[in-house]
């Protein structure tokens, strides 16, 4: 193939090898040292995501819709097959599922006249805003999302994503109208939870497979394959009591967290806006109501 | 054509292939919603800074694979520089190297980006248990590999079409 050699800028086309090699050297000790100020200063890279991701979000939706379009009509083929299957089961389970709202509203009744009694300070009120998701990671060791929801809707670094499953994971970067999610699966994830029948507090830590893993347990605790892990509301930015999944797998040490939210499968996301309880902000308030 | 006008378009055409790959690795970070492959997309960047560090070195040069390594860092949300650091000793190993790849047929190149995708692979691998200081397993990268050497047939037909209205258009 006959070409005529041109260059984008005048310092791509160096005079020699020699040159050339040079040029590529120092091209990759810098990107070996911002490798390393990745590591060191994170608050400017992380800026820097956001407003990457920022940038190229509303793009990322206009080619995303007609991908998830044809995925949908894909799905709704496949699910015209079962049908018939699926509309027994769900009546059945609709039965079951009156049974137990008819319970949950009796118990909340209740819980709230038990609060009355016990003079129980209300827990700070939860919003939910709701977000698309356009971007899935493509790098191999990174499990995240990104959702066209940023700052101008309320979206914070910190903030639970749910589906109506479960948790799946939380903020990490925040631009003007997209966010960044990690999930819950990511190797970096770590999520304070707890147990749901015995209230035994652990740590969630995320190991990049499918199924992230309990840690910092108390030795004593006992765990059974099937119980339910929910967000245990320390740290201050997850409200407690968010369901995440249930235990799979006991082995030894070892305990696997199946997730309750398909993973792989997220089209929309909720996002709890929790206002986040710290000292300071409480004194703070403490201080506003005594000024009147 | 004035002077001042086709210095332009000659800048419009030479700057192809970078916005080329920065458009694939923008499409390779978008969410499609197919469960059979999961969250593993194919390495886009990669097959776009392979055929053109061969086919046209000229309009890839080691200042424009940084920062397209970058762009696949932030789009991605990956430690920032690990795909740069990669993509530049791939590109490293592949310069050196082209004049072996001038003249071959489809199939001998296939061959050679599929080690290529296997070194790129091992280095990000090293790269990535080098940054978290401990072990990943591989498992997802192999995957990976096995995607993009699936989707380099249709990408390699792509670029060469763009590289043939390249051609023409100098």
């Amino acid at each position: 193939m006959k070409y005529r050699p041109a260059s984008i800028v005048r310092l791509a086309v160096p005079s020699g090898t020699l040159s050339q090699r040079v040029v590529l050297a120092t091209l990759i000790l810098a990107a070996f040292g911002i490798t390393l100020l990745g590591k060191a200063e994170t608050v400017l890279f992380e800026k820097l995501r956001a407003g990457v991701v920022d940038f190229v979000a509303p793009i990322m939706s206009v080619v995303a819709r007609p991908a998830a379009t044809v995925a949908d009509a894909i799905e709704g083929i496949n699910e015209l097959g079962r049908l018939r299957d699926e509309n027994a089961r769900l009546r059945a389970q609709n039965e079951r599922l009156l049974h137990w709202q008819a319970a949950g509203l009796s118990l909340s009744q209740e819980n709230d006249r038990l609060r009355q009694l016990m003079r129980f300070v209300p827990e700070p009120g939860v919003d939910h805003i709701g977000a698309r998701v356009v971007g899935d990671s493509g790098g191999v060791f990174v499990r995240s999302i990104v959702v066209v929801a940023g700052a101008r809707d309320g979206v914070a670094k910190g903030q639970a994503a749910m589906t109506g499953d479960g948790l799946i994971g939380r903020v990490v970067a925040v631009g003007n109208r997209s966010a960044r999610i990690l999930l819950i699966t990511d190797l970096n994830s770590r999520i304070p939870v707890m147990f749901e029948g015995t209230r035994e507090r652990a740590i969630l830590a995320g190991d990049n497979t499918a199924m992230p893993r309990i840690s910092f347990l108390r030795h004593t605790a006992r765990v059974d394959s099937g119980d339910r892990v929910v967000t245990s509301g320390h740290g201050g930015m997850l409200p407690p009591g968010l369901p995440i999944g249930i235990v799979s797998n006991v082995a030894g040490e070892a305990i696997q967290v199946r997730p309750l939210a398909e993973l792989d499968r997220l089209e929309f996301v909720r996002i709890v806006a929790y206002p986040e309880v710290t000292l300071g902000s409480a004194s703070a308030s403490a201080a506003g109501g005594t000024g009147h | 054509m004035s002077g001042v006008l086709r210095r332009l378009h000659e800048f419009a055409t030479n700057l192809t292939p970078f916005v080329v790959s920065l458009v694939l690795i923008m499409l390779g970070a978008i969410h499609i919603n197919v469960p059979a492959i999961g969250s593993v997309a194919p390495n886009l960047g990669l097959i776009a800074v392979f055929y053109w560090t061969i086919y046209r070195p000229d309009l890839m040069p080691a200042v424009a694979v940084l920062p397209l390594g970058l762009w696949q860092d932030l789009l991605n949300g990956e430690p920032v520089g690990l795909n740069g650091l990669t993509l530049l000793i791939v590109y490293g190993a592949i310069v050196f190297q082209r004049t072996f790849f001038r003249g071959k047929s489809f199939l001998v190149v296939w061959w050679a980006f599929g080690v290529t995708a296997a070194f790129a692979a091992l280095v990000y691998w090293l790269a990535v248990i080098g940054w978290h200081l401990r072990y990943v397993d591989p498992t997802p990268l192999g995957l990976q590999v096995v995607l993009t050497l699936t989707v380099f047939p249709f990408l390699y037909w792509l670029l060469s079409w763009v590289l043939r209205s390249i051609a023409r258009r100098n």
